[in-house]
């Protein structure tokens, strides 16, 4: 019998590699189906090059015929709606584009050629139809290296959709080497399309260099804020008098614990209890995708939110209300260094928007989206109180907060340091 | 029983061989196709990849630069010593019997250098010459017999290509990191960018194509990118353009870098019609000395229609310094030819 097993099963693999020949190939032959990816994806790289513009320190793309350029806030937004910048196209040509509208939140500012074109131009993709593991491109001039406007062309992977990440509550993540001065470039799939706009990348002790970990802005939040960006400011939506909290079960969708009365979410007919499981037709796992995906469009819009009550499931509209744009950083000031950049959320307290790197607040672990509800003890009504209490004090001195983080309070405690120059 | 088991890994190896075509749109015989040509790319190239250790009297931490102390960025923190050169090897390719290329930063100093090659063995090296344009050095290692040199490539450097960068550590073994070529006319045009992730170990190693010849040399021009990081940007030196040097280098040529021909007009950077507009003529210059003047629209240099500014940079820096051209501008309603002599640009003369 052993016999028998073994003859099958040298048939078998017999079998198997023999069928090697039919379906790999020879080294020569992956030589040449390899020249051909390469020269397939070189083609790409040459075409979207084309639509690449280098802008302050930073990077930007052309989006449409007549010359509309996208770039970060941080980028190119420290000027006033209705200014100029000289921006480089390939080989060293300057031209000069008008701001049209900026999003500080969003980090997306909008400009516009002076000459009417026609330009080259990327398409717009569908950010959220791209998969984790796809190929992409990314155009920027990182480290300002370029002096003629071409891009520095880099490939790699989509790591992850739809981090929050503060403003980028939508984030798309990238191991694509994304650097300083990458920022405002686009991210672009295979086929040529604009999945969305590097800004930020990860980074530890202020090195300012790629980890692995970049954040790209997606092209459909964009789009929804194409009509504002053409008139001006945006204003980010909102969903007034809403308290969520985790689902027991976890990752079950964003339990309702607290409608606030006469409020928008009230308006929108929320009730306490309810299980947010959709919302912009994407699914809610927790209270922080709900406020990502809000995050995704302005002030004025109207999304269906699909709640779970009682057993039944029922569709709302909430119609998205204006958010507090007075974000805050801690800027010059007497007293202890947090690093943080922080807004006022509705219901009290102070909501960490970023985390600076290497900062007393990261070595501490306070993370994006963490809100400050108490600082040693006394409650913190809103982000100018946080700040007045800093001011008081001193640094080496250890501090208690008392952060609210996915629905459930914790402590840390942070040893506040010299602010750095 | 026992020869089950070789013949059961046999079936899972040609199993995995075989993985679904719906994980990539690649068809099955594709697939991997470009990840096989690179394996064998590199242990192709493999046997000309040396490790270079230089016996540095000092390893101890040096005081930043002020382009290191921009690195730190207004918020951060670097650890004491982070970009001091670390007290490891780098390494080199062997470009010609006898001849190591690598980056200059690599065997930087008076110390004495010895090259490891693939078999381990270790050989007294003797530095050379070195281009500082490009940024390569050249090490030559008496046992001519014992390293092989690596084939050049063929095809031209261009945005997009892919690349392997192969260094090799003090133990011997063979690193590799992949990238394609990220930016060309980088650094005054001496280096180009790609995206094969750099550290102190691979810099001076070889960077080449995926058939695994030899496209260029691992150079560190910046610290702006530090290799400390891997910022996914380094820089390469074409081998094409170093070769007509090499034998001057192997006789111990230092080349520097040739200055680089001055008009020595600024742009108007308000002017986007057609051609380049003067916004100021420096001083001494070239452009000075003949009588071109801001206002001037300059639209033909050397015989070429100049459309804008990058062109004309260009053109400029096509020609040697010296060399004598006529410039024709626009003033007003009349055209004016001008013949200049170019001269050195400011910075490069101060160099001397």
């Amino acid at each position: 019998m052993k016999h028998t097993i073994r003859t099958s099963l040298l048939t078998l693999t017999l079998g198997a590699l023999l069928a090697v020949p039919a379906g790999a190939q020879s080294l020569s032959d992956d030589i040449k189906t390899a020249r051909a990816q390469e020269a397939a994806r070189i083609a790409v790289i040459d075409k979207v090059s084309k639509t690449f513009v280098a802008i302050g320190g930073g990077s930007g793309v052309i989006v449409s015929s007549d010359g509309l350029i996208l770039t970060n806030h941080h980028v190119a937004g420290s000027r006033p709606v209705g200014s100029t910048w000289i921006v480089t196209r390939p080989g060293g040509i300057f031209e000069r584009a008008k701001i049209l509208g900026t999003d500080p939140r969003g980090d997306i500012t909008l400009l516009k050629m002076e000459k009417s074109g026609p330009y080259p131009f990327v398409e717009f993709g569908d950010s959220d139809a791209i998969e984790v593991g796809q190929a992409v491109i990314a155009l920027g001039n990182p480290f300002g290296f370029s002096k003629d406007g071409t891009p520095n062309v880099t490939v790699g992977l989509i790591s992850a959709t739809h981090r929050f990440q503060g403003g980028y509550s939508d984030a798309i993540q990238t191991d694509t080497a994304i650097n300083p001065g990458n920022s405002g470039g686009p991210l672009i799939d295979f086929q040529g399309r604009l999945l969305g706009i590097n800004g930020r990348i990860a980074v530890r002790f202020g090195t300012r260099a790629n980890t692995g970990i970049g954040y790209a802005i997606p092209t459909n939040q964009i789009k929804a804020f194409m009509p504002q960006l053409k008139e001006g400011q945006v204003g980010h939506g909102v969903v007034r008098g809403l308290s969520m909290e985790d689902t027991r079960a976890g990752g079950k969708g964003a339990r309702v614990s607290r409608v606030r009365s006469g409020s928008g979410a009230a308006a929108a007919g929320f009730k306490t209890g309810d299980v947010i499981i959709h919302a912009g037709g994407r699914p809610v796992h927790n209270p922080r995708r709900f406020e990502g995906i809000v995050g995704t469009y302005p002030a004025g819009d109207t999304i269906e939110v699909l709640v779970q009550r009682g057993g039944r499931e029922i569709t709302l509209e909430a119609t998205l209300e204006a958010r507090d744009r007075s974000a805050a950083a801690s800027k010059s000031r007497k007293g202890g260094y947090l690093g943080v950049r922080l807004s006022s959320p509705e219901d009290g307290g102070a909501e960490v928007e970023e985390v600076v790197a290497g900062s007393p607040a990261a070595q501490a672990g306070l993370q994006t989206g963490d809100v400050i509800r108490q600082f040693n003890g006394t409650n913190v009504k809103n982000v100018q109180h946080l700040i007045s209490l800093l001011t008081k004090s001193r640094i080496g001195e250890t501090i208690k907060l008392s952060v609210l983080r996915n629905g459930t309070l914790e402590t840390v405690r942070v040893k506040l340091g010299n602010k750095p120059k | 029983m026992r020869p089950l088991t070789p013949l059961l890994l046999t079936l899972a190896l040609a199993g995995s061989a075989f993985a679904g075509p719906d994980l990539l749109e690649d068809s099955q015989t594709t697939l991997g196709a470009m990840d096989r040509a690179l394996a064998a790319a590199a242990e192709k190239a493999a046997p000309s990849i040396v490790s270079i250790h230089v016996k540095r009297a000092n390893y101890g931490p040096k005081d930043l630069s002020p382009a290191e102390k921009a690195m730190r960025g207004i918020r951060g923190y670097v650890p004491p010593g982070y970009f001091a050169r670390p007290d490891g090897p780098g390494s080199g390719v062997v470009i010609a019997p006898g001849l190591v290329a690598t980056a200059m930063w690599t065997i930087a100093g008076q110390d004495s250098v010895e090259v490891t090659g693939p078999d381990g063995k270790r050989y007294e090296a003797e530095r050379v010459g070195r281009h500082e344009g490009y940024r390569v050095a050249l090490l030559k290692v008496h046992d001519k017999g014992a390293l092989t040199p690596l084939a050049q490539a063929k095809a031209s450097v261009r945005t997009g290509r892919t690349l392997l960068l192969l260094g090799r550590s003090g133990q011997g073994n063979l690193t590799v990191t992949r990238g394609i070529v990220s930016g060309l006319k980088r650094e005054r045009s001496m280096a180009f960018t790609h995206s094969c992730r750099t550290s102190f170990g691979n810099v001076g190693g070889a960077l080449i194509d995926l058939e695994g010849n030899l496209v260029g040399v691992s150079v560190r021009h910046n610290e702006k990118a530090s290799q400390g990081q891997a910022s996914g940007v380094g820089f390469g030196a074409r081998v094409k353009a170093l070769m007509p040097d090499l034998g001057d280098l192997a006789q111990g040529k230092v080349i520097e870098a040739p200055p680089r021909a001055f008009l020595g007009i600024g742009l108007d950077q308000r002017h986007t019609g057609e051609g380049v507009r003067v916004g100021r003529v420096i001083e001494g210059t070239a452009a000075q000395k003949v009588g071109i003047t801001p206002g001037d629209v300059i639209t033909v240099f050397n015989s070429v229609k100049i459309e804008h500014f990058a062109q004309l940079v260009e053109e400029i820096l096509k020609l040697g310094v010296g060399a004598e051209i006529v410039v024709t501008v626009r003033r007003g309603q009349e055209e004016l030819d001008y013949t200049v002599k170019l001269g050195a640009r400011p910075e490069d003369e101060k160099k001397k």
